[in-house]
């Protein structure tokens, strides 16, 4: 379905500038035309609603892996601060795997998604 | 009672997919009668719905508005499992925060359940099929 959606996009410019941690523009996947030598993105219709939205998802995903990355250092600090204790090994045992499979959930999302409904709405 | 209105109508609306892309235009409506009468009439939207230009002007649109809702259910699945992996990850040690995640992702599995059946449904019931409309 991404790629369906995807594939409504023709830009006739490419959008430039303000990039903010690596993280897409919501207007991304918009199809740009020039205005006062800027590149805007144009709203055709109700379905650019889905192409923002894809656009906020690959934000989301971005973030996910900066929370996996500091809940995996809350872990870690747990683990330094249990000073030992076989209860505070295991729970920040369990914070480091919760963290590791909550960011494997998020990646694959779309692949498991596409892979169960992919085929549907071509 | 409610739950099952709100899921029959869902179901409905989410799962007729024609297969089109939706930019053919604004003019919804006006093309032949199937028994070969006058042309339907045409109207111009403001907001392109997505309409074919195709037949009866109000079907237009709502098969418009369908494909709109139809092509997004992947879409919005996708965003809500990612939130319910970011739920997980943050769960730190807690049990029920982590039960909370897995029952996020197992409604959205059955939404998709849902949506993929309704699909199938209504294009085994409808002759000629929804997706040339």
């Amino acid at each position: 379905m991404i790629n369906l959606l995807t594939s409504f996009a023709s830009s006739t410019c490419t959008f430039s500038g303000g990039a903010f941690l690596t993280l897409p523009h919501w207007y991304q996947y918009l199809s740009g035309t020039m205005v006062n030598n800027v590149c805007s993105p144009q709203i055709q219709g109700i379905n650019d609603i889905w192409l923002i939205v894809l656009a906020v998802i690959e934000m989301l995903l971005q973030l996910v892996a900066l929370i996996a990355i500091i809940m995996v250092i809350y872990g870690g600090v747990q683990m330094l601060t249990s000073q030992g204790q076989p209860d505070g090994i295991a729970r920040a045992r369990t914070t480091i795997i919760n963290a590791l499979i909550g960011m494997t959930i998020s990646i694959a999302a779309a692949a498991i998604i596409t892979f169960l409904a992919g085929n549907i709405g071509r | 009672m409610r739950k099952t209105f709100v899921a029959f109508f869902c179901l409905f609306f989410l799962s007729i997919v024609p297969a089109t892309p939706a930019f053919a235009g604004k003019v919804c409506g006006g093309g032949p009668q199937p028994n070969g009468g006058d042309p339907y009439p045409s109207t111009t939207t403001a907001i392109n719905l997505g309409c074919t230009g195709k037949g009866n002007p109000i079907m237009d649109m709502l098969f418009g508005v369908i494909r709109f809702l139809a092509a997004g259910v992947g879409v919005v699945i996708i965003g809500s499992t990612i939130l319910a992996g970011v739920q997980y990850s943050t769960a730190r040690d807690s049990p029920e925060a982590v039960q909370k995640a897995k029952g996020r992702i197992i409604s959205n599995l059955m939404a998709l359940l849902l949506y993929i059946f309704g699909y199938a449904l209504l294009n085994f019931l409808i002759p000629g099929g929804f997706f040339n409309r």
